[in-house]
């Protein structure tokens, strides 16, 4: 479930503190400030509701407050990568806001991958709220996944002289993940996941 | 996973808390009757599912086959 061995040493620090920290969740709620910053009042007490939660996770986690705040100034210090990686995020921030304004509008001729694959979730979205950083391991997972994709389809189970081929695949593959990618990969996920995921609720409210 | 709290903190006493509080905030991953995780992995196969339906058929052949 960590996936500790998977990436390589220079980059782990920048994947478990993402992991622990909560970070995608934390950068997705400045996100939505923006998105939704002139929406009805529904939205705003939706928000409220997350962020309660949210600082709820927060609390418990940093139970030890010097920690976060060392981890996180030595973590500046000793990668000066992860914030060069954070600073060019935002692009990608943008335009996915540009993307998700235009799917507002009915025009879903620029995000229809992001539609189609979101649609498949509507049946089991009724989960708690606390499961948003579960979701981001996961999403993490599946990115990893996509970046072998092409290495999986090519597998035949035909010739197969090893039992557990995905596995052994990966198993080759230790420390040789590009990490960058993958949590970027997995953002972009939990990003749009989020999003449609205050968009149902945002339906429910209205409906009720 | 102790490794890497160590090697930031440089403090063991600190980096000790650091991971009881990591495990405690893992904990109910790890309940005794997997259920957590069960939940876990049938979310990663529904996203896999949802995101890549061909990847997630080849995985299901592989699994299959192996």
């Amino acid at each position: 479930m960590d996936c500790k061995r998977e990436f390589p040493f220079k980059d782990i620090f920048c994947v478990l503190e993402s992991l622990w920290a909560s970070i995608p969740v934390e950068k997705f709620d400045a996100n939505i400030d923006e998105l939704f910053f002139d929406k009805d009042e529904l939205v705003n007490e939706h928000r409220s509701s997350i962020m309660s939660s949210l600082t709820n996770t927060f609390s418990s986690r940093n139970s030890c407050p010097i920690k976060s705040e060392e981890t996180l100034s030595e973590q500046s210090s000793i990668d000066e990568e992860d914030s060069g990686y954070r600073d060019e995020q935002n692009p990608t921030l943008t335009d996915l806001q540009i993307r998700l304004h235009k799917s507002d509008l009915t025009t879903r001729t620029a995000s229809v991958s992001l539609g189609k694959w979101l649609t498949h979730f509507s049946s089991f979205d009724d989960d708690n709220d606390d499961d948003c950083s579960d979701m981001f391991t996961v999403f993490l997972c599946v990115a990893l996944l996509e970046q072998n994709r092409a290495a999986i389809m090519n597998m035949s189970p035909l010739n197969t002289d090893d039992d557990d081929l995905i596995g052994s695949h990966f198993t080759r593959l230790v420390r040789q993940h590009n990490a960058q990618h993958a949590l970027q990969l997995a953002r972009q996920y939990h990003r749009q996941y989020m999003i449609f995921r205050m968009r149902v609720k945002q339906l429910l409210l209205t409906d009720n | 996973m102790a490794a890497p709290i160590l090697f930031v903190i440089r403090d063991e006493s600190l980096a000790y808390e650091c991971f009881c509080a990591l495990m405690r905030y893992m904990r109910p991953l790890f309940h005794s009757n997997g259920l957590a995780m069960k939940r876990r992995l049938d979310l990663l196969k529904k996203t896999i599912q949802a995101i890549d339906p061909d990847l997630s058929k080849k995985i299901e052949q592989c699994d299959i086959s192996s």
